[in-house]
């Protein structure tokens, strides 16, 4: 069961939206998906990268290490955020931002073949 | 005696480079003078000179390698480290990225099994050059910051130091623009201080912030205004003389803008020589003259 974590703006859950940026994104929205690509599972994390004065992108994927995450969705991933996810073996996709989180997981289950 | 003076401005592209420059040609007539260029992340100073870069000298900094047999991944490296150079990977093994590591060494410090293996990375590079002009010859010391590099303050640092080495009469350090940790790194020392700026709303806002860090450091500032005449409405002039008159900072120089100090770049040879009747030159010569005085 693959986790799905969304650079978010809000805490407001599917119906919040992609963030303008992955490092400093103000939240991680991460939903879990069942076999059949259902969301089970919502947690809405803080972003420790969002008021980092450095290395903001290491901090936030730290976290999402750390919650186990296989998919990260953010509307762009500098070089050190690339080079750390596939270090890390954490898939990334890029979603323009202010796209629906709910719109966006949808997206990644298509690209990823979750359903 | 050695006296440090320093080129500085706040804002890029006003002329810093141009300034230490001509100055460096015309002090170098009656002292023993080392030009350094500190702008480390875009040196080009050489470039204005027509000089080469030589005697090439690598700056090293730390940096950790992990001895994983003794490893607890106890994770108190990367809950140390600033720059997040250590991600710990889900069973806290620590995993080192070199392009953030600023070679602190607080990751070796703080391992409590002494796992860290002392390592070094070059990240940029000095140089020395002799520079010989018509009317005389002076030291060039170049600071360059490799590409894709992210610590600046280690190669600033470095060419300060070889150019103080050096030096016998005068040091002329020419800083990177902005009001970042290395500026203060290049101006630390310094006697004297040409804060050099231009006549429009972005030039007077760097103008003050770069004012602000000279007085925390102590520092005596002069102010070069470089493109007089550009886009100079007397709102920004009278601006200019505020912040000089609250920051005790004299207006030294009104460099006019012209074609000619273009085209003296453009063929690497400072107008002070390409033309010293020029009446820009003349500027820098009187310019030159009070910094002789003072130092």
């Amino acid at each position: 069961m693959p986790k799905i974590a969304i650079a978010s703006e809000d805490s407001k859950g599917l119906d919040d939206v992609v963030a303008s940026r992955f490092a400093r994104a103000p939240k991680f929205t991460i939903v879990e998906l069942d076999e059949k690509g259902e969301v089970q599972n919502i947690k809405i994390i803080d972003n420790p990268g969002a008021q980092a004065t450095g290395g903001a992108a290491i901090k936030a994927i730290q976290a999402l290490i750390n919650e186990g995450v296989d998919i990260v969705i953010g509307p762009a991933f500098g070089p050190n955020a690339q080079a750390v996810l596939a270090e890390m073996k954490i898939k990334n996709m890029v979603i323009p931002a202010g796209t629906r989180i709910r719109d966006a997981i949808e997206k990644a289950k298509k690209e990823y073949g979750l359903t | 005696m050695r006296v440090k003076l320093a080129v500085t401005g706040g804002k890029g592209g006003t002329g810093k480079s141009t300034v230490a420059t001509n100055l460096a040609v015309l002090i170098a007539r009656e002292r023993k003078l080392v030009l350094a260029d500190l702008d480390v992340e875009a040196p080009n100073d050489h470039i204005l000179l027509r000089a080469g870069l030589e005697n090439e000298e690598p700056v090293k900094i730390m940096l950790p390698f992990i001895d994983y047999r003794k490893c607890t991944r106890c994770g108190a490296c990367a809950e140390v480290c600033d720059t997040g150079a250590l991600v710990l990977t889900r069973d806290k093994t620590p995993y080192i990225i070199p392009r953030l590591c600023s070679g602190c060494r607080a990751c070796y410090f703080v391992c409590p099994e002494k796992a860290i293996i002392e390592g070094q990375r070059i990240i940029g590079y000095t140089y020395h050059t002799r520079v010989s002009m018509k009317t005389g010859s002076f030291d060039l010391v170049t600071g360059v910051l490799r590409e894709g590099e992210e610590h600046t303050p280690p190669v600033v640092l470095a060419a300060r130091r070889r150019a103080s080495k050096l030096a016998e009469d005068v040091v002329i350090v020419d800083t990177s623009a902005g009001t970042a940790s290395h500026v203060a790194i290049a101006l630390e020392g310094a006697k004297l201080a040409i804060a050099v700026t231009e006549p429009t709303p972005l030039g007077l806002h760097d103008l003050e912030a770069i004012l602000r860090i000279l007085d925390e450091l102590g520092i005596e500032a002069w102010i070069a205004i470089n493109k007089w005449g550009i886009a100079s409405s007397e709102k920004i002039i009278n601006r200019i003389t505020e912040i000089a008159r609250d920051y005790h900072a004299e207006i030294k120089a009104k460099i006019p803008y012209s074609r000619d100090i273009v085209d003296a770049y453009v063929k690497g040879t400072p107008i002070v020589e390409a033309d010293p009747s020029h009446k820009v030159s003349m500027i820098f010569e009187s310019l030159a003259r009070e910094v002789i005085e003072v130092i």
